[in-house]
């Protein structure tokens, strides 16, 4: 049986009043949610909070008892299940894998469901496998007991992508990894993530994976959501006692008041510069091959604008100087308070950083300094 | 027809035979058991006896006891016992091993002889299993108990097999009938017996 | 005579290589068709609990019937010979292989069957892919059960002109030769001692294919 594929990249996900109930229990009460095409959403909140839930009434693993889902303003329960989830990654934590079939079984069981030719499986399995870090020739034809927790993990990243699905769900993938594998595993996913380009609804219990991560969050408590924002929101503008208590905005960022901006500015340097008349693409490896998140376009001695490597990933036409946006622009003694507000003011999640004499010194990224003063 | 008076006397010699053998079983395997706890070669021997013996077709069993024992009730017997033993053995033994080593312990804590330990805490540990295997066997004994007549033991067989001689329908059926009523009993009074003997420990 | 000889008399005269080959054919139609019948059955009740209580409960009572009574009451339906022998056998070993093969379907991780439908497997290939293969194990130890039943019944078919294996045992019990019933009856008892090995050889294997310790 081959499935559909009905989308390719995606608009968005709208989650409408949804309710569910267990016997008396409202497991998820009157949700509304709109997950942006291309964002990584974290729910984040206690244990029964209704993360699960809410995840599982995306792929209709559970079908919710009022409200509606719908992708690209389609309601889901006009697709077949099965082919909807087919259209979506998802990913666990622990035994998400079979054990009676190899790593490559794994990986390879929905292409091989779909009906594709044991080359095309072979090869894709590799391909992805190399993206998880695992050297397929060693590892595609272990099981999964032959396997570390990280790996397994990985494995399980691999299968969910399988399909090129437009939307991931994962809950709680790094939950069950001890602390150190947590934050290598988390590191590597940022980067995957970016890679794919994908629409992602993330579930986890970790404040920090969430900042890390996220491109907002959402908190959720007793059935219902409390907050959806992004870290800057959530931690300068708590809604509730209950987000600040679960940002931990007092303990953590009391000492951002005393900070200025070149305390927590990257340092530029060439690889940061780029010409505002190169080629995007030739721009974009160039930034993958630096690691580079941001890059700041020059034409000339002049500063063009910034430029992210997310934006130009997800439509690398023209040249660089077409996707720079105007900076910010702060001296290095600068309050870091009054320029995050001002960044949050503008919606420019970066900013230049000069010295005295007007020189590019540095780049601040709103959401890099959160996590850095976490 | 088969004469009732017939159909009575050999249904009380098939009784006795099952009941008879059965009784055996249990007095020899409970012991064994008991006495495998101490000894771990004996234990091995046994259990391995028991898991090959099982695969053994019963005919196999009741043909072998005749060059050794010669044929009657007696060797009927005999026959029974060596298959109805095994899974009373296993079973029990199972029942008395598998018990929480901190229940064994803290007996000992508390001062417990040996033999003190296997008769208040390992032997009522063991009774569902060892009621299990009981029932089993009995089934078991009920089964053989009829093949036996080829042998000359008697009993609800011998009508099976004299019927069978000539193709007498009512014959074999009147023979094999009881046996059947005699194995739902068996299956019912057991479940019942179990419950009785093990009403509050394993509830 | 020394003993080759009088085995090897046996043997000729109670023509063991034929009887065997009897025997044999028997047993493997048997568990064939109870094979295919109980795993058949097994995926059928797997999803309706109360149609399995109450199959199980019945071919439970099933199961304690004396083998020889059913073998002799299906006489005036089926005739003497192979074709009783074989059913009966089907009958005693259904059972153990399609309860095994529910409780096996059954009993497979509620964490597997979440993530299989959430990568969207339908529910037959939730069934084939993961439910029967995580089974295994289990079936085949239904199947070996089974086997331990067949080869008893096949043996008691001697009595009822099925030939096979019993028929010698049965004509050594009454002409009270001794050299026929222990010739043969260990010769029987080796047989099924192998075939049981065989089959627990297999049973053991996908056990620990399962658990990846190969
Ligand atoms: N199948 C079910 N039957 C009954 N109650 C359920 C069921 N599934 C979830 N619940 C209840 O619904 C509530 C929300 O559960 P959910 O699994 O969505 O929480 P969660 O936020 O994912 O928690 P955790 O962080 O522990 O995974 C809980 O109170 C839970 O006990
Ligand atoms: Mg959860």
């Amino acid at each position: 049986m081959t499935s559909r594929r009905l989308f390719d990249k995606i608009q968005g996900i709208t989650i409408s009043h949804v309710t569910k109930t267990y016997g008396s229990i409202y497991a998820v009460r009157d949700v509304s949610l709109d997950v942006i095409g291309g964002e990584l959403l974290v729910l984040i909140g206690p244990s029964g909070s209704g993360k699960t839930t809410t995840l599982r009434m995306v792929n209709r693993l559970i079908e919710p008892d009022e409200g509606s889902i719908s992708i690209d303003g389609q309601d889901i329960r006009g697709h077949d299940p099965v082919t909807l989830r087919r259209n979506m990654g998802y990913v666990i934590q622990q035994i998400g894998l079979f054990p009676h079939m190899s790593v490559r079984e794994n990986i390879g069981l929905i292409p091989r469901l779909e009906g594709w030719t044991r080359d095309d499986i072979n090869a894709r399995v590799d391909e992805l496998l190399s993206l998880v870090a695992l050297p397929p020739e060693v590892f595609s034809g272990r099981y999964p007991q032959e396997l570390s927790g990280g790996q397994q993990q990985r494995v399980g990243l691999a299968r969910a992508l399988a399909m090129d699905p437009p939307i991931l769900l994962m809950d709680e993938p790094f939950g069950a990894l001890d602390p150190i594998l947590r934050m290598q595993l988390q590191d590597e996913f940022a980067k995957i993530k970016e890679e794919l380009g994908k629409t992602i609804l993330f579930v986890t219990h970790d404040i920090e994976e969430s900042f890390k991560l996220g491109d907002r969050i959402a908190i959720m408590r007793d059935a219902s959501l409390d907050q959806v924002g992004t870290a800057y929101e959530l931690i300068f503008h708590p809604e509730s006692a209950f987000v600040a208590d679960i940002v931990d905005a007092n303990k953590k960022y009391k000492h951002v008041d005393t900070m200025c901006v070149g305390d927590v500015a990257y340092a530029l340097d060439d690889d940061h510069l780029l010409d505002g008349r190169m080629d995007s693409k030739d721009a974009l490896s160039s930034m993958h091959e630096h690691d580079i998140e941001v890059a700041l376009a020059v034409e000339g001695g002049e500063i063009i604008g910034l430029v992210n490597a997310l934006s130009l990933y997800r439509d690398a036409q023209g040249r660089l100087r077409d996707h720079a946006f105007e900076p910010l622009i702060f001296d290095a003694n600068d309050s870091l308070p009054a320029a995050l507000s001002e960044m949050k003011a503008h919606g420019i999640p970066m900013a230049v950083v000069t010295s005295r004499d007007g020189q590019p010194t540095g780049i601040i990224s709103m959401n890099e300094t959160l996590l850095r003063l976490v | 027809m088969v004469p009732v008076d017939t159909l009575t006397n050999a249904t009380i010699q098939h009784l006795t035979l099952t009941y008879g053998a059965l009784f055996f079983s249990v007095v020899t395997a409970i012991p064994l058991a008991i006495l495998s706890l101490f000894s771990k070669r004996l234990s091995n021997a046994v259990l391995t006896l028991a898991n090959l013996l099982q695969a053994i077709p019963s005919f196999a069993v009741v043909a072998i006891v005749v060059p050794l024992l010669g044929i009657g009730f007696t060797p009927a017997v005999i026959a029974i016992v060596v298959r109805a033993l095994l899974p009373i053995i296993k079973n029990t033994y199972i029942g008395l091993k598998d018990i929480d080593a901190s229940a064994v312990s803290s007996a000992r804590g508390l001062g417990l002889t040996e033999w003190q330990i296997i008769r208040y805490i390992r032997l009522p540990h063991s009774y569902p299993a060892m009621f299990a295997g009981m029932k089993f066997a009995a089934i078991l004994a009920n089964s053989i108990a009829i093949l036996t007549a080829i042998i000359g033991s008697g009993g609800l067989g011998s009508v099976i097999f004299s019927g069978l001689s000539n193709l007498n329908t009512d014959k074999i059926i009147a023979g094999s009938l009881p046996t059947i009523g005699i194995a739902i009993f068996i299956d019912v009074s057991f479940t019942l017996l179990e419950r009785v003997i093990t009403p509050r420990t394993h509830s | 005579m020394n003993i080759i000889d009088r085995i090897m008399d046996v043997w000729e005269l109670q023509q063991l290589t034929q009887r065997t080959v009897e025997h044999l054919t028997m047993f493997a139609i048997a568990l064939v068709v109870a094979s295919i019948v109980g795993i058949i059955v097994g995926v059928i009740v797997y999803r309706r609990f109360r149609v399995a209580t109450v199959l199980f409960n019945v071919l439970n009572i099933a199961e304690t019937i004396p083998t020889l009574a059913l073998l002799v009451l299906l006489l005036p339906l089926l005739g003497l010979g192979m074709k009783p022998t074989i059913v009966t056998s089907i009958i005693y070993s259904i059972l153990p292989i399609a309860r095994n093969t529910y409780t096996g379907l059954t009993s497979v991780d509620k964490e597997h069957i979440l993530v299989a439908e959430a990568l969207g497997l339908s529910d037959s290939e939730i069934l084939r892919k993961v439910r029967f293969p995580l089974a295994l194990p289990l079936i085949a130890g239904g199947i070996r059960i089974a086997l331990v039943f067949t080869m008893g019944v096949v043996t008691l078919g001697g009595l009822i002109a099925a030939g096979g294996l019993g028929a010698p045992l049965q004509t050594g019990i009454q002409l009270y030769d001794k050299d026929i019933i222990i010739v043969t009856g260990l010769w029987v008892g080796l047989l099924a001692l192998i075939l049981d090995s065989v089959a627990g050889m297999i049973e053991h294997r996908l056990e620990v294919n399962r658990d990846g310790t190969r």
